[in-house]
């Protein structure tokens, strides 16, 4: 299925099915009436006013929160199935008149739109990503003149569609209409809703409505499936499918070829199957292969697949990639023959590559372009031109040779023996064991931090360091952090007790549900400081993750490092 | 549901400040709420003292908007000194008897060992305090009555921090059932692994050498991890039990408090609507997690699994499911981060913090709370009877 440009201003009439606006309002309380439909009040955290979902158009409205040039809002949190819900704005006569912003709607409109109370489209936004019982805000202003719509995130902060200045219809709009709030076919939850004086989002350029793909700015790029794509960024170096799709491609044909190596990033969003970098194929996705991120979803494989037939090549062993986490995915082709490597979002570490597999030389040498897939979920990629992937190459050699990573720092080995580890710049630096892995257990590295470095033990850390933990020692005292949780300091003692230059023991203890980390001698004989047990994610308790190191603001020397797997 | 109205009116009542009142009069629900989920909800703050220096440090108590810590307390000092370093707190008790007694305090929670919550949640109420207890809420059913007679005598509120209630897949299952997606909900498989946990040679089952309340302790007198995903769900009663147990072969279910044997048990339900549940609580296998499987005639929902189980909903009409919906935005900023159980934890705080600034009864009330805790109880004696069928008494209102 190939698509046809979205957010444009369209004039089409389309009349809502189902509509009509019941004459006989009901006190809901709390200043709302319902005009149409089923409504009650459910307290859930906060109190909600909650449309029970049968059939049918429903709608209620509120009289407190009335007038006419402003800033109308609601949040909604869409159920499933349901096929249309949004805010009416300044709304008379029920919802017989005024403005309706929604989401959702009839074939083609499935997205964010702003219509009249009759049905006429006035702007539409068809790929406006949204999913049952996510929250959103919908938003209305209404200027002099115009009027303007918007849809944000729950956050109430992150932009994801905003339409132009759009003349005020004809016949204008009540200067006095109150907020109401609606359900085509389905339930939805509403809350927050007011008349501000200030809306959400300023308009902005690019928005991302003017980024979705395909677009008529970038010609290269085609998509199919059921999927949603956009530009991610406004630079447009990077592209996201956003939905929860079951399948979506996108190719962009200026990057084609044969017999050569194809880069790119890719990052997987969590409750994603899978998600790829197809190479040599076409719009149909038959020819060439896919090198793809599948099985066992958020910790699975790097695989092969041929993709007309669809034939499986080659696949490495589980928990290779992760959710939210950068990766490189680099597949190399040469008659009769196909390989691929993932390696950490840095190109500091190969994760897992495959030999050369033998594959038709028919496949192999037909030229074709380079395409993205996803398999339910969203996934990000970039880094696909000509150039090469982000980080590709950058530092594919680690300073410290086979087994480990390098992402950040100057790192070396301290003795011949390699038996200690020494970083010797003054930036942020990281390195990552690759040989030693694991979830659960005892964690441990001997550390010498200097005066005025903080320095100290990565654990149960992720390839691209933003899972696991970070225990420092420094000028502020022995610190956990948790990478998950940037800019959290998870505990810390600045009353620990150490001496700059000598060498120390920190220990990291995960166990079911907890972290429990520890400043001893360097013998590990004599407990300095200890936390408490610290409740922590539950994801931990069976993540695998690496054991490094970490230096801040100058060097340190780190040695005698293990795991001791637990429970 | 508490009427909306007449909480709201309540809430109006108890708010310290003119112009907050003034608000609330002109700008309706809508805008209200939203400030809620911005700054605190009005002037009046809950304070509360905190009793137990372990699980007890895992909530959000001093980043709540609407809360503030008053006073910490633990009967062991280095516990006691963690809790006051996580809230920031100075004022220390050396026991939960000493802290009910400052009347500065308007809700305690109370996070000591299992066997004595019911007495501890007892004592807080009858200091006409409002109560949140970790889990379970009781280990007999003499103490469910004892805790359900003194909520009610002392007309205060009492919420069980029920960490399955607030893990997204049972927010999302929630929301489902409310809207009626399963069809009838027939089936539900509930479960709760936590290996090696009560046996002797588990760390938590000692500390510094003395037995904890952990030893040998029975995994269905710890059910709500299981249970609470269907009650938490549909709220339906489980009022009949079959169970079973395998005979642990460490020391710990052989010389224990509990006189328990067991160290996997695994329950079947019937409920008051007629459906089924299988419920397990196994400390002795090698599984991790606490997870549920709904089962609707139109709709089934199934929670990520160790195994590789994605979350996935799969409907009659529609594509699978597999991205569970982000729930972040029901909380205040700063309390949005995991910090255990399925992120389940600043949602539990918050809960509590507004529903006695609401004047409601809390999500995991005492009645659901026993609804969760009460099947466990009377299935352990199931399978100490050999699996026969027992009945399960209510603990709701009549």
């Amino acid at each position: 299925m190939l698509r046809t440009t979205g957010g444009t201003l369209l004039m089409l009439v389309i009349l809502t099915g189902g509509s009509a606006v019941a004459a006989a309002p009901s006190d809901l309380g709390q200043g709302w009436s319902a005009v149409a439909g089923e409504w009650l009040w459910r307290t859930d955290l906060r109190l909600l006013l909650v449309h029970k979902g049968e059939p049918g158009f429903a709608a209620a409205t509120c009289a407190e929160i009335h007038g006419g040039a402003g800033a109308w809002r609601c949040a909604v949190e869409p159920s499933r199935g349901t096929l249309a819900c949004g805010i009416a704005f300044p709304a008379t006569d029920g919802l017989a008149g005024g403005l309706r912003c929604q989401l959702g709607g009839e074939a083609a409109c499935t997205g964010f739109s702003l219509r009249t109370a009759e049905g006429l489209i006035l702007w539409n936004d068809e790929w406006a990503p949204w999913a049952a019982y996510n929250a959103y805000w919908l938003e209305g202003v209404v200027g002099r003149g115009g009027l303007r719509v918007q849809l944000l995130a729950a956050d109430g902060k992150t932009l994801l569609s905003q339409s132009p200045w759009i003349a005020t219809p004809a016949g204008g709009l009540s200067a006095d209409g109150v907020l109401g709030v609606f359900c085509q076919d389905g339930a939805g939850r509403f809350w927050g809703a007011e008349l501000s004086d200030t809306p959400l989002s300023p308009v902005v350029d690019n928005p991302p409505n003017l980024r979705r793909l395909p677009s008529p700015e970038a010609p290269e790029w085609t998509v199919s499936g059921q999927g949603s794509w956009m530009f991610a960024t406004v630079e447009r170096e990077r592209i996201r499918q956003q939905v929860n799709a079951e399948r979506a491609w996108a190719f962009n044909k200026a990057v084609s070829g044969a017999d050569r190596v194809w880069r790119c990033n890719v990052r997987v969003s969590p409750g994603a199957g899978g998600a790829g970098m197809t190479i040599q194929t076409d719009e149909q996705h038959k020819d060439g292969f896919i090198c793809w991120l599948g099985g066992t979803f958020g910790a699975g494989c790097l695989m092969i697949y041929r993709n007309d037939p669809e034939q499986a090549l080659w696949a490495s062993e589980q928990d290779k990639w992760h959710y939210d986490t950068d990766y490189i995915l680099e597949a190399e082709t040469r008659t009769g023959g196909i390989r691929t490597r993932l390696l950490s979002g840095d190109g500091a570490m190969v994760i897992s590559e495959s030999p050369w597999v033998d594959a038709p030389a028919e496949v192999t040498d037909k030229p074709g372009f380079i395409g993205f897939h996803t398999w339910k979920g969203p996934a990000d990629f970039w880094g696909w031109g000509e150039g090469g992937a982000a980080g590709a190459g950058a530092q594919v050699a680690s300073m410290l040779g086979e087994g480990w990573a390098t992402p950040s720092g100057s790192w070396e080995w301290a003795n011949a023996e390699k038996t200690a580890v020494g970083q010797t710049g003054a930036a942020a630096a990281a390195a990552l064991c690759s040989a030693i892995r694991g979830a659960k257990g005892t964690w441990r590295c001997t550390v010498a931090v200097p005066d005025g470095t903080t320095a100290g033990l990565l654990f149960q850390a992720g390839a691209g360091l933003n899972e696991g933990f970070r225990l420092v020692l420094g000028p502020g005292g022995l610190a956990l952090y948790d990478l998950a949780l940037p800019g959290k300091t998870r505990w810390q003692d600045v009353a620990a007790k150490w001496t700059p230059g000598t060498p120390y023991v920190l220990e990291g203890q995960v166990v079911t549900d907890r972290v429990t980390v520890r400043l001893l001698s360097a013998d590990g004989k004599t407990i300095i400081a200890e936390s408490p047990a610290l409740y922590v994610s539950d994801k931990n308790n069976t993540r695998e993750g690496l054991l490094g190191f970490a230096s801040e603001a100058g060097p340190a020397e780190f040695s005698s490092w293990s795991f001791v797997p637990g429970e | 549901m508490t009427s909306a109205k007449l909480s709201r009116r309540q809430f109006i009542a108890s708010v310290s400040g003119a112009a907050v009142v003034s608000s609330l009069a002109t700008k309706a629900w809508a805008a209200e709420v939203r400030e809620g989920i911005e700054q605190p909800v009005q002037d009046k703050k809950v304070r509360i003292g905190v009793v137990g220096g372990g699980f007890g440090a895992s909530f959000h108590w001093h980043e709540d908007p609407s809360c503030e810590v008053a006073a910490v307390s633990d009967l062991i000092p280095e516990r006691r000194d963690n809790l006051a370093n996580r809230y920031q707190c100075g004022k220390t008790y050396p026991s939960l008897e000493e802290l009910i007694k400052d009347d500065t305090i308007d809700a305690v929670s109370v996070f000591s060992g299992a066997p004595d919550h019911v007495r501890h949640c007892v004592a807080v109420m009858n200091h006409g305090k409002h109560c949140i207890s970790a889990v379970p809420a009781a280990i007999s059913l003499e103490e469910c009555e004892e805790l359900l007679e003194a909520k009610e005598r002392n007309g205060v509120y009492y919420m069980m921090a029920e960490t399955s209630y607030y893990r997204w897949d049972t927010i999302t299952a929630r929301r489902l059932y409310e809207d009626g997606k399963f069809g009838e909900l027939m089936y539900s498989e509930v479960e709760y692994y936590h290996p090696a946990i009560g046996a002797g040679y588990d760390g938590l089952s000692y500390y510094q050498g003395k037995r904890t309340w952990r030893y040998g302790y029975p995994p269905m007198l710890y059910p709500t991890h299981s249970t609470g995903f269907l009650v938490g769900v549909s709220h339906e009663r489980l009022t009949e039990v079959s169970c079973l147990g395998t005979v642990g072969t460490n020391q710990a279910f052989k010389d224990n408090a509990y006189n328990n044997p067991f160290d996997n048990q695994c329950a079947l339900f019937k409920t008051d609507k007629g459906h089924m549940c299988r419920c397990n609580v196994m400390w002795n296998v090698w599984n991790h997690g606490e997870r549920a499987q709904w089962f609707g005639t139109d709709l089934s929902l199934f929670s990520e699994g160790w195994s590789g189980q994605p979350f996935v909903i799969k409907a009659k009409e529609g594509p699978d499911i597999t991205t569970v919906p982000d729930y972040w935005h029901m909380l205040p900023e700063a309390m949005r981060y995991d910090s255990g159980h399925g992120a389940s934890h600043p949602f539990l705080t918050h809960e509590f913090i507004m529903a006695i600034l609401e004047d409601r009864e809390p999500a995991v009330s005492v009645y659901e709370a026993l609804a969760i805790t009460a099947p466990g109880i009377v299935a352990h004696e199931s399978s100490l009877r050999g699996g026969e069928q027992l009945k399960i008494p209510s603990f709701d209102k009549v």
